[in-house]
Order: C-alpha cells, then sequence, then structure tokens
C-alpha cells in the first residue's frame, strides 16, 4: 500500500488500534467508485465517532490520490487514502478483476445510473478491470463485513456498513443488553 | 364547447409547468373534470374517453390524499414531544411519528427485572422516564435514565443479553418489538440511517461510559 507522497504502508497497521472500514475502490477516475464514495461520505462522521477507522484504497499511482480527495471533496473527512498499484490487497481479498464486470450489461446500467447522478467518468486512473469490495475488520484482524463488487455500481448501503461498525462496536462492550 | 376545451388545455399546459407535484395533480384533476363535462355534454359521448378520463382523476385524487396526509403539520402529544426533543432530534418529526406509531409505551413498576441475562430479548426500548441498572450478578454496572437505550446493543448485535437490567424507579419507556421495528426499517431506509445515528450515538456514549 502506497500513501500519496509514495510511502509504503502494511495494510494490516490499519486495524491495530481499532476497527477498520477498508473500501477498495476501482480506479481513481471511476464513475461507479464515485457515486460509492458520496453515498458513504456522509456516514464517516457516524463511523468516526463509533472509533472506526475509514481507509479507501484506489489502484492508481500515488499521484492520482489528490486529485480523487479534490473531486470527493474528502479532505476534511475523517478517512485515509491508500493505492495499491500491485493489486497485492485486491487478489488477497479475492476481489475479481473482469471484463465482463466493467462493460457487461449491468456495469453500463449502472454506468448510466451514476451519470445521470452527476458523477464524472473520468479516464482511467489505475487497473480499469479491477472490481472492488468493502470490508469491516475488527481489531484482532477478523473480517466482520465483507462485500465484493460484482460490476462497477455493486456497492453496499451505507447503513448496512453502519451497522456491522456498531455491531462490532457493541461487543467490545463490556455487557450487552 | 371549444372555449372549455381551450380552458381544460391551458388547465394542462399550467400543470405542466409547475414544480410541486401536488400542484401538477390538482390541476390535472380541475382540467380532467372541465373535459370529462365536455365529454358527457356531447351529443355521441365517447365511452372510452370518459373511462379513461375517469381512470386518470381516480389515480390523482389518491395520490392527493396521499399527499396531504404526508404534508399535513405533524401534532406531538406532550410524552412524543419531550421523548422528542430528548433523543431522537435528528429525525423528521414525520418520521418520528411514523417510529412511535408501531411502538407501545410501557410502565414498569420499581424493582421489576425489565431484562434478564441470557434471555433472548425481544424489544428495543428507550426510556421516557425513572431510572434503570445494568446489572451482572448483582452487581450494578451502570444506569440508564431517561432518553438511554435498553436493548439496543441486542438488537444490532443479534446476541442474547450478557446483563440483567432492573427498573431501580417506576419507569415508562416506549418499546418496540425488534422484528417489526427492523421489517419498517427495511422499508423505510431514510429513517433506518437515521435511527442509527441516534442508536450509535447512544452506543458511543456506553462505550465511552464503561
Amino acid at each position: 500500500m502506497l500513501d500519496r507522497a509514495g510511502v509504503e504502508h502494511a495494510l494490516g497497521d490499519e486495524w491495530k488500534s481499532g476497527p477498520c472500514l477498508l473500501v477498495f475502490l476501482r480506479h481513481f477516475g471511476c464513475v461507479g467508485c464515485s457515486e460509492h464514495v458520496t453515498a458513504l461520505s456522509p456516514r464517516l462522521l457516524e463511523l468516526a465517532a463509533l472509533d472506526v477507522r475509514a481507509v479507501f484504497i484506489g489502484n492508481g499511482a500515488p499521484s492520482m490520490i489528490d486529485g480523487f480527495v479534490e473531486r470527493q471533496a474528502l479532505a476534511d473527512k475523517k478517512v485515509t487514502l491508500l493505492t495499491d498499484p500491485s493489486l497485492t490487497a485486491y487478489r488477497a481479498a479475492g476481489f475479481a478483476r473482469s471484463k465482463w464486470s466493467t462493460l457487461g450489461p449491468r456495469a453500463l446500467v449502472d454506468s448510466a445510473r451514476a451519470l445521470l447522478a452527476g458523477h464524472p467518468h473520468l479516464s482511467v486512473q489505475g487497473d480499469a478491470f479491477q472490481q472492488g469490495g468493502t470490508l469491516l475488520v475488527d481489531r484482532d484482524g477478523v473480517v466482520c463485513f465483507f462485500h465484493q463488487a460484482t460490476s462497477l455500481g455493486d456497492h453496499p448501503s451505507p447503513s448496512d456498513v453502519v451497522d456491522s461498525a456498531m455491531r462490532v462496536r457493541a461487543r467490545e462492550s463490556q455487557y450487552i443488553v | 364547447m371549444s372555449v372549455w376545451l381551450h380552458v381544460a388545455n391551458a388547465l394542462y399546459l399550467l400543470s405542466y409547468s409547475v414544480k410541486d407535484i401536488l400542484w401538477l395533480r390538482l390541476l390535472t384533476v380541475v382540467a380532467g373534470g372541465i373535459l370529462l363535462g365536455q365529454l358527457l355534454a356531447a351529443s355521441e359521448p365517447s365511452q372510452a374517453a370518459i373511462a379513461w378520463n375517469v381512470l386518470f382523476t381516480i389515480i390523482n385524487v389518491y395520490r392527493i390524499v396521499l399527499l396531504v396526509l404526508e404534508r399535513r403539520p405533524v401534532r406531538f402529544k406532550e410524552d412524543e414531544q419531550r421523548l422528542y426533543q430528548l433523543v431522537f432530534r435528528s429525525l423528521t418529526p414525520r418520521e418520528f411519528v411514523k417510529l412511535v406509531a408501531i411502538g407501545a409505551w410501557e410502565e414498569t413498576p420499581a424493582a421489576l427485572r425489565i431484562v434478564t441475562r441470557g434471555e433472548d430479548l425481544d424489544r428495543i426500548r428507550v426510556v421516557y422516564s425513572g431510572r434503570t441498572e445494568v446489572q451482572i450478578d448483582g452487581r450494578t454496572i451502570t444506569s440508564l435514565g431517561e432518553g438511554k437505550f435498553i436493548g439496543e446493543m441486542s438488537f444490532v448485535t443479534g446476541d442474547k443479553p450478557t446483563a440483567d437490567v432492573v427498573a431501580v424507579e417506576p419507569t415508562r419507556v416506549l418499546a418496540w418489538q425488534k422484528d417489526r421495528l427492523k421489517t419498517f426499517l427495511a422499508d423505510n431506509p431514510d429513517l433506518r440511517a437515521a435511527l442509527q445515528l441516534v442508536i450509535g450515538t447512544d452506543l458511543v456514549g456506553k462505550l465511552r461510559a464503561g
């Protein structure tokens, strides 16, 4: 994993101090990812209040991170941006790399929906065919939520993500009632 | 005849230019009514045109009734108003009314156990008045007073309670059947998100206090 300066980070460090939401995007110019981030952004404060770190991961060059942060207005949000140009973490998580998921009929419908909602489709900034996914990992490294995108517009509901975050945090309590 | 036809079409034209769907439907119903009158007054009324016009009017009137019901002012009862201010301000008043409608007020006398450790909890409650205590083996862990949720952790995790909750004062709560609330929230995604914020805030408070 690389940050915007190209400095390497071990992904496992992200959940050492507490639960962590890992959002694997497609490439940084992807219209579906813009839609996904827009839906999730208003819930980042809730996740932060629950002490759940949020990490967005793309697969373009580190220099592409700043543009993505600016387009998605993430500068003042509690989120870390990293990139995995080697796709190592994507493969480890089992996320598909597929032309069908990018260019198939469902992907076309997803793209049209996102474009009509005003999301920009920019040039490819990473791997065009790599699909994304979402994981919530607790402090022990246990995956408590897993969503594998089957097309470029296949995103989990932000409310399902927040539900999982609450579930993880509630189970850390000394009691459950 | 032609004058009324022009009036009806002018109203249709006006209805297409308004942004508010309620006004659009109202104008359409009036225009349709005028057109219907003209169709009925014709020497040889077209049964098909009349039937279609009546169908459009029925659908529009039905939708107008729903819109008016949705937009009528919300009036809280005194206890609802207080609970709204205390806990549910991130919901819109109408969302809160919907939520209250599927819940039930419950009174619990002092010293009565509300939640039993290890037993399935079928309800989620929010304390309106009174005070309760969370106890493990008779030892008090924390107290839950006005505005605090009981059963939200079990609701979120699906786990059985690991502690008892006992009313230490006469306590009034608003309670929801978990299954009914889950179904309701699945049908109302905006309200689900708003309620998550309320429950998440309560959860964070308890985790930080604990």
